[in-house]
């Protein structure tokens, strides 16, 4: 089993070694009819309807590569140096270090007008992003779960990290180190960004206690939304919009931030250092922060948009729903991922090493 | 000693000696064989255990030197510390899981930089980590200052306290994105902790024979692993090592004392730091040769004894059982009886000994019976009785002059009147008369245990050595045979015969006469003479049996016969003279009745004729006539005393009759 999976990976390493191979040769031979964007994302996080306006309106190709967490994304990026995509959506905490690797160019704004819809607060959350990024949505991470499965109220992270015996390998994690340990540490009242050896050694056993309950590691389009609908995970970490837009597929799934507060996050668009098509990229980036654009997409997605002039092509039960648009409560006991140090996340890759594996 | 015997005695030390020999070869082999296969077995093992081991530390080192080679490695190595620990230690962690999965013995994977800080390291399982800062370690500063890139040590894990393996490879790259002209430096260690599973596995689970076992020691001697737990860490004598890395250098069993027992040790050096030790108690060795050597012992002896027993079987049934019906069979032969026959049907030398036999056994009865008939047919002229008495028991003994003097009556029969009876007879009837008549007599006188001298024409001489009794009951018995006999003469028409028989009593001289080549044998006395005088006297007194003064004095029971005197006679020419008696039951019974009758008066007459008083003689005898007119004496005694009275008697009578027959 164990083998199998060490082949898989392999496997999926070459795999992605491949097509990224393919995609620069699909890109040069595609530029020579229509020029296409290559545009490096989370899976399920664009409106295919914005897409198609875009391409007719640019007479260009729109191409996303998907990626499934943010350490799968910084893999990818390194493996080509940044190489084959003109765009990509970068979480606040990894922009800093995208720009130090001079994996994504500063911003020429006068060519993204639409900028002056964007909240300031969201500009400058993270270092660098100011002039590098423009903010795309921001959000929180949930429990997930069955009401019609799991028993009683769900309102804390124990419950996922400490879960009641019915929920053996009935739930679903993260596979991102920075956000499983992150939150485990939010279960324990500490701060997700912690460095202390305590905290995170207490995290370490938390997660190690949690792991016969866990069916699976996984981000993106894994969990929960088909295991979760087919009931085969009961519980599980979530991000925000991706829980709502699986209500609408099970009426049965709920969405919960716990008590203890959790992590929020924030993504951003960037254009690629190496991209050739930087103008169109920005063209894009404008395109989607028509306030009209960005209301289609937000409410289409189910995430808070930091666009304050899209709010108000947005109907009021959408900007007063508490799980897109956490109150101040819960905001207060939340933070920000951070960028955390080498060493810092060393020791947290050598802990997630130990979970996953 | 019977031959069963012999045989058994020559028989058991031959077969015990062979087989006690093919017993010893045949344990000494086996024996042999089960020490080499107990040795072979220990060698095997060794030789196993030893391959296994180099492969294993073989594959470690060829899969260290891969590892080092992962692309990804290298570009761990050389990102700096934000991509290393922001994008690549991830998957780096990841691939060492797919090593660790794939070589479950390797439970730790490391990289250590070139000062000694453990960078990355993926564990198997949950293994604490005893310390990051591996600088200061003992392994690290030997690896640090090892001349080899790439080496195997053994080493205790101190995050687990267990010995393992430690494979490490020294990253010496090149940073080849930027310049190949670049010096390669040592960028840090890759580190591979490997759980001698194998070898814990044969310390505990391998066994030689019984109770051999293997155990595991560094080049100091300090053991490593041992089955048992207690001994692992303990170090062996110096002296003791020393031989024992000897010959595991030089591949020997050598024998030594280890731990109070003898024990046979094989070594082998699996690593410059390790080295296998195999044990294997002598005693078990000797106790196997032991166990052998019984099942052995009993086969052989059964061997023996089964065999010994069909031998002696078949030997007995094939040989000493026949061997003894023909020592039997001889002994019945020496006994005297010659009907043995032996049913040996065998086609061998015995069957051919035993037909041989059966046919000596017949000639010898047929030679024997034509001996017995000769004997018979010369009994019948030498009676069998004769040789006897000269003490001889055949007729083959008896030499010219043999003799013996003997107390015998001798008894004289003769047909009276036989030459005129003879004259009226063609020769064969004479011989067919005599024949008849003296097989009559003949049987009768053996009766009496008497036996005939010879044949006189028709007289008959017979002896008797029982006593004279023997002699006057069967000349009574030949009397009353004769009666009978002429009644069978009478009824046929033939007159009948009378005979007269005379018996005397003394001693007689029996011997051989002749010359060399023809003898008889006779009986010279004068006793005989004077029987066959008496018996001459018969046909005068017309008696048929008188007696001498000599048997009647030796009867034993004369009062058993009616016997009278008779006459006092004496033959011519001897001086003695000798009273004759009549055995009257050898005359008719009317004539023995009336002799009986007048026998008182018979012998008054008798007496007064001794007296001279002839006159009263002849009155007494005429009445005595008056009463048995056939009494031929009274008549003889009448005419006596007549011639007396008218011639007078001499002046020297006696009253003796002198016989003047023949």
């Amino acid at each position: 089993m164990k083998k199998n999976m060490a082949i898989c990976w392999r496997l999926s390493l070459l795999v992605l070694i491949l097509l990224t191979f393919s995609y620069k040769i699909t890109d040069v031979y595609a530029s020579s009819e229509k020029e296409t964007l290559v545009f490096l994302t989370w899976a399920d996080y664009m409106d295919p309807d914005l897409i198609k306006r875009f391409e007719e309106k640019f007479n260009t190709k729109l191409k996303q590569v998907y990626f499934e967490s943010d350490e799968q994304r910084e893999q990818k990026l390194a493996l080509t140096s940044g190489q084959g995509y003109d765009l990509v959506v970068v979480s606040g905490a990894y922009v800093a270090a995208h720009t130090k690797r001079q994996w994504i160019a500063p911003l020429d704004f006068s060519q993204i007008p639409n900028i002056q819809h964007i909240a300031p607060r969201w500009r400058t959350a993270f270092p660098k992003t100011e002039n590098y990024t423009v903010p795309y949505f921001w959000g929180t991470i949930g429990i997930t779960y069955r009401k019609d499965l799991v028993s009683g109220e769900v309102n804390s992270w124990k419950q996922l990290f400490q879960p009641d015996e019915s929920l053996r390998g009935k739930i679903g994690m993260f596979n991102d180190s920075k956000e499983v340990i992150g939150i485990a540490l939010k279960a324990l009242n500490y701060s997700i960004n912690s460095k202390d050896r305590k905290e995170l050694t207490e995290a370490e056993k938390l997660l190690i206690t949690q792991k016969p309950f866990v069916k699976m590691y996984s981000t993106g389009d894994l969990v929960p939304k088909k295991v979760m609908v087919e009931g085969k995970v009961w519980m599980g970490m979530a991000y925000n919009g991706e829980a709502l837009l699986l209500q609408e597929r099970h009426p049965e799934i709920r969405f919960v931030v716990p008590e203890e507060g959790t992590g929020l996050w924030v993504d951003y668009l960037a254009v690629m250092q190496s991209s050739k098509k930087k103008e169109l990229a920005m063209a894009f980036i404008n395109f989607l922060n028509t306030p009209k654009n960005a209301a289609q997409l937000a409410s289409f997605l189910n995430y808070a948009t930091p666009n304050h002039a899209a709010e108000k092509f947005m109907p009021p039960e959408y900007l007063k729903n508490p799980l897109i648009y956490p109150n101040q409560e819960v905001l207060a006991k939340s933070e920000f991922f951070k960028k955390l140090s080498p060493r810092s996340e060393r020791k947290r890759n050598l802990i997630f090493s130990k979970i996953v594996h | 000693m019977p031959l069963r015997e012999k045989i058994l005695i020559t028989l058991t030390p031959l077969l015990f000696l062979q087989f006690f020999i093919l017993g010893w070869i045949a344990y000494e082999r086996l024996k042999s064989i089960s020490q080499q296969t107990t040795f072979e077995q220990m060698n095997t093992l060794v030789n196993q255990v030893s391959l296994h081991v180099k492969s294993d530390l073989e594959s470690l080192s060829a899969n260290i030197e891969l590892f080092s080679n992962s692309e990804l490695l290298q570009k761990y190595m050389f990102a700096d510390e934000e991509d290393r620990y922001g994008i690549w230690q991830r998957p780096l962690l990841t691939l060492f899981s797919s090593y660790i999965t794939a070589y479950p013995d390797y439970y730790e994977i490391r990289v250590l930089l070139p000062d000694g800080y453990e960078d990355t390291r993926f564990t198997m399982g949950d293994l604490p980590n005893v310390q990051e800062e591996e600088g200061e370690s003992i392994y690290f500063q030997e690896m640090a200052q090892s001349k080899h890139t790439l080496d195997i040590n053994l080493y205790r894990n101190p995050d687990n306290q267990e010995i393992a393996f430690l494979a490490y490879k020294k990253l010496i790259l090149r940073e080849t994105y930027k310049s190949t002209l670049d010096e390669p430096t040592l960028r840090g260690y890759l580190v591979i902790t490997k759980r001698p599973e194998f070898i814990e596995q044969q310390t505990r689970e391998s066994r030689i024979g019984k109770n051999g076992w293997l155990f595991f020691t560094n080049d100091q001697g300090i053991i490593l692993f041992h089955p048992d737990e207690q001994q692992a860490e303990q170090a062996l004598s110096n002296d003791l090592f020393e031989r024992l890395v000897q010959n595991a250098k030089s591949h020997t069993v050598f024998k030594e004392t280890y731990q109070g027992q003898m024990v046979f040790f094989q070594g082998v050096q699996l690593h410059p730091h390790l080295f296998l030790f195999a044990v294997l108690p002598e005693k078990e060795i000797l106790s196997d040769s032991q166990t052998l050597g019984i099942i052995v012992a009993i086969i052989t002896f059964a061997s023996i004894f089964i065999t010994g027993g069909v031998f002696f079987i078949l030997m007995n049934f094939l040989l000493i059982r026949p061997i003894r019906q023909l020592d039997q069979a001889t002994k019945e032969i020496a006994s005297g009886n010659l009907d043995v026959h032996l049913d040996i049907t065998t086609q061998d030398e015995i069957g051919s000994l035993a037909s041989e036999f059966n046919k000596m056994a017949s000639d010898l009865k047929t030679s024997h019976k034509k001996l017995e008939e000769i004997n018979e047919a010369s009994s019948r002229f030498v009676p069998i009785q004769f040789l006897h008495l000269l003490n001889k028991e055949n007729i083959i003994d008896v030499a010219l002059g043999n003799n013996t003097q003997l107390n015998m009556s001798v008894l004289f029969s003769d047909i009276r009147a036989f030459t005129t009876l003879s004259e009226q007879m063609s020769p064969e009837e004479n011989f067919k008369f005599l024949n008849s008549y003296l097989s009559q007599m003949g049987p009768i006188i053996r009766k009496y245990n008497g036996f005939i001298d010879k044949y006189i024409g028709d007289s008959i001489m017979a002896l008797f050595d029982k006593g004279p009794d023997d002699a006057v009951l069967g000349a009574i018995d030949m009397s009353r045979e004769l009666a009978e006999y002429n009644q069978g003469r009478k009824s046929a028409g033939y007159p009948a015969i009378q005979i007269g028989i005379g018996i005397n009593t003394g001693d007689l001289m029996l011997g051989t006469i002749g010359e060399h080549n023809r003898m008889e044998g006779t009986v010279i006395s004068d006793a005989v003479n004077l029987a066959s005088r008496i018996e001459g006297m018969t046909k005068m007194y017309e008696a048929s049996i008188l007696i001498s003064e000599q048997t009647f004095n030796h009867l034993i029971k004369p009062s058993h016969y009616s016997i009278r005197v008779l006459d006092r006679v004496k033959v011519k020419g001897k001086l003695e003279s000798v009273t004759v008696f009549e055995v009257l039951d050898g005359e008719s019974p009317e004539l023995r009745d009336k002799k009986l009758k007048t026998q008182n008066r018979f012998e008054e007459a008798i007496t007064l004729y001794g007296l001279m008083k002839f006159e009263e003689v002849i009155q007494i005898m005429k009445e005595v006539l008056v009463q048995c007119p056939e009494d031929m004496a009274a008549k003889i005694y009448i005419e006596r005393c007549e011639s007396f009275l008218k011639e007078g008697v001499g002046e020297h009578w006696t009253g003796i009759t002198e016989l003047y027959i023949k």
